[in-house]
């Protein structure tokens, strides 16, 4: 079991910050000024100007401009290829990958949308304009200045491409405020999707004296529906409203379309002893067993068979599909803790822990989203409480507090919202 | 009459082939120590006798605990089958507890380039108590029992009744090939 801190950072994320820190500390021995600059100029033969910076990336709408480039976003609004003259690529959003010419490669960080506009990591400018404009490309970022060059003279000659990704990704990230930030205030919850767990022919767990699953956390989700309208005042909707089936992406996507802030899956435990009984909460690991950044370096410069074929989509859909929750993980394991703690604070039941699991039905949520087990219906003591309508009532309010612990956060500035 | 001697001499030609192969099985060479894995093992034909560590659930329903157990088969992919058929026998020894219903049967195995595809009966679904936790300790006491236990399986891929399913019991991503999760002993995910 994960031994939580107040909000449950991962083990992993103490080391990120860790070497954070020792890069912070080498970069002015690196020569890199502490100064962020606001600028980038650019040139080459026949062509001069700047690009705009946003914090520590460059603005997309600014090197459009600069470049003549053109670009169209697809209806989900999750992927954009833009074309130039000597060539198109794709970008994913709140991915680090690009995709041109059958290959995939690597930024220094995801392609992020900052104050309204889409920003990318600063080695795009060696990594995917080349490709754009048909023009090599040297990145000074000592000087800001991005020489231009004609097809075929190298980039990164004279330049460390290691240095390019430690500045894209490190200078003054925690200094950056977007323009809009400033003048806004910070925002709670505005829409929360409740996810009853089964329905239909799906039935769930089975209780000795015959309770359903499907049935209870029906129950319990209408009850927590009505605390948050009447508390929090937020929008709340349930992934079904009475016994049905709903698959697991349909699940996911209701969440999406509804731009939900939160995604709760309800669900009642079993097991095979009937000893056991108490709370769990979840939310989703990375992948398979393997980090993302490791997925990355497989992929960079993988060739594809088929360019633009069905294979290269069925990869782009399980990139994305994979990306959406990776990015809010730090704010779902928040989210899991809070549950937890409210759990087994105010609600009979044993503490049996937060942990990450490869739950399907997390997979794909663009937002914070965590798997509450309110209690194991295989014991029969606890299924018999969970019958009763005050133990549901108390794990609703439970739920509720959790939620509203996690909106204060949110006004408070202590939960960053993510990546959104 | 004869249609009755051809049957008659198939019938001979049948039980002599079964007997030179059972001498050749069984009475060729006594199986040995376990030793470890060889890449040439794979290849190998025959009986195979394996000791194993099987991976249970222990008492609390939180961790994957081990149980040494003695498995063979008549060939490779008849001894792994038979491994996971040793799972869902359940554990013998106290303080663990089983991670499948024991009604699951193994209706196929193939091992291919490191991968194995199981492909368990419908039972691993409709009889599985539910619970999330549960549902990883069934899905990895499968994974790590195989590619724990032989060196040359690297992933495991989950079939129920002859297809590729999303979760095993509405949960668990088993959707594709699954590394093993040597951390779930200590009852981590990682």
């Amino acid at each position: 079991m994960k031994r939580r801190s107040r909000y449950g950072i991962p083990r992993a994320r103490t080391a990120a910050w860790a070497l954070l820190a020792s890069v912070l500390l080498a970069l002015p021995a690196a020569g890199i000024s502490a100064d962020l600059p606001q600028m980038i100029r650019f040139s080459g033969p026949g062509i001069a100007g700047s690009l705009r910076l946003a914090g520590d990336m460059v603005d997309l709408a600014s090197l459009m401009e600069a470049f003549g480039l053109r670009s169209s976003m697809d209806l989900m609004g999750d992927r954009m290829d833009i074309v130039g003259e000597g060539g198109s690529c794709r970008l994913l959003m709140d991915s680090p990958l690009i995709l041109s010419r059958g290959l995939f490669t690597v930024l220094s960080g995801p392609v992020r949308s900052m104050g309204g506009n889409l920003a990318l990591p600063l080695d795009f400018l060696t990594k995917g304009l080349p490709t754009l404009t048909g023009r090599d490309a040297r990145f000074d970022p000592g000087a800001s200045s991005l020489a231009l060059g004609e097809k075929g003279s190298a980039s990164f000659k004279g330049s460390d491409p290691d240095d390019l990704v430690r500045y894209a990704s490190f200078i003054r990230r925690d200094q950056y405020v977007p323009e809009e930030k400033l003048r806004e205030e910070p925002k709670g919850l505005s829409v929360v999707v409740l996810d009853p767990g089964h329905g239909g022919r799906s039935i769930g767990a089975q209780g000795s004296t015959g309770t359903l699953e499907k049935d209870l956390v029906l129950s319990v989700s209408e009850k927590l529906k009505r605390e948050l309208e009447e508390g929090l005042g937020v929008k709340v909707v349930l992934t079904r409203t009475a016994d049905y089936y709903v698959g697991l992406k349909e699940r996911t996507a209701i969440a999406n379309n509804n731009r939900a802030d939160l995604f709760i899956s309800i669900h009642a435990n079993a097991t095979f002893r009937r000893e056991i009984e108490g709370f769990e909460t979840y939310y989703l690991n990375f992948r398979s067993s393997d980090k993302e950044a490791g997925r990355y370096a497989e992929m960079e410069n993988r060739a594809l068979g088929v360019k633009g074929g069905a294979d290269e989509e069925a990869l782009l859909e399980a990139i994305l599909w994979d990306m959406a929750q990776t990015s809010f993980l730090a704010q779902s394991s928040e989210l899991a803790s809070m549950v937890q703690d409210r759990l087994v604070k105010n609600v009979r039941g044993s503490d049996r822990g937060v942990r990450q699991a490869p739950l399907a039905v997390l997979m794909g949520a663009r937002m914070p989203a965590a798997l509450v087990e309110i209690g194991f219906i295989s014991n029969p003591e606890q299924e018999v409480r969970l019958n009763r309508e005050s133990y549901q009532a108390q794990i609703a309010r439970s739920l509720y507090e959790a939620i509203e612990d996690y909106h204060r956060g949110l006004l408070r500035g202590e939960i960053k919202r993510g990546t959104d | 009459m004869r249609k009755g001697v051809i049957t008659a001499v198939i019938l001979v030609v049948a039980a002599l082939a079964l007997l030179a192969l059972g001498r050749q099985w069984f009475g060729g060479k006594a199986p040995g120590p376990p030793s470890p894995e060889r890449p040439a093992d794979h290849a190998a034909a025959g009986p195979q006798t394996r000791q194993v560590d099987l991976y249970f659930a222990d008492v609390s329903g939180q961790r994957l605990s081990l149980e040494r157990r003695e498995v063979s088969g008549e060939s490779r992919e008849d001894l792994l089958l038979h491994v996971v058929e040793e799972l869902i026998k359940g554990p013998l020894e106290p303080g663990r507890v089983r991670t499948l219903p024991e009604t699951v049967q193994v209706r196929a195995l193939f091992h291919r380039d490191g991968t194995v595809w199981v492909d368990l009966g419908s039972a691993v679904r409709d009889e599985h108590p539910g619970g999330s936790w549960t549902e990883v300790l069934a899905v990895y006491s499968v994974v790590n029992t195989l590619v724990e236990n032989f060196g040359d399986i690297q992933q495991v891929q989950i079939l129920i009744d002859g297809s590729r399913s999303e979760t095993l019991a509405g949960h668990v991503d088993i959707s594709g090939p699954l590394r093993s999760r040597i951390q779930l002993l200590a009852g981590d995910w990682e």
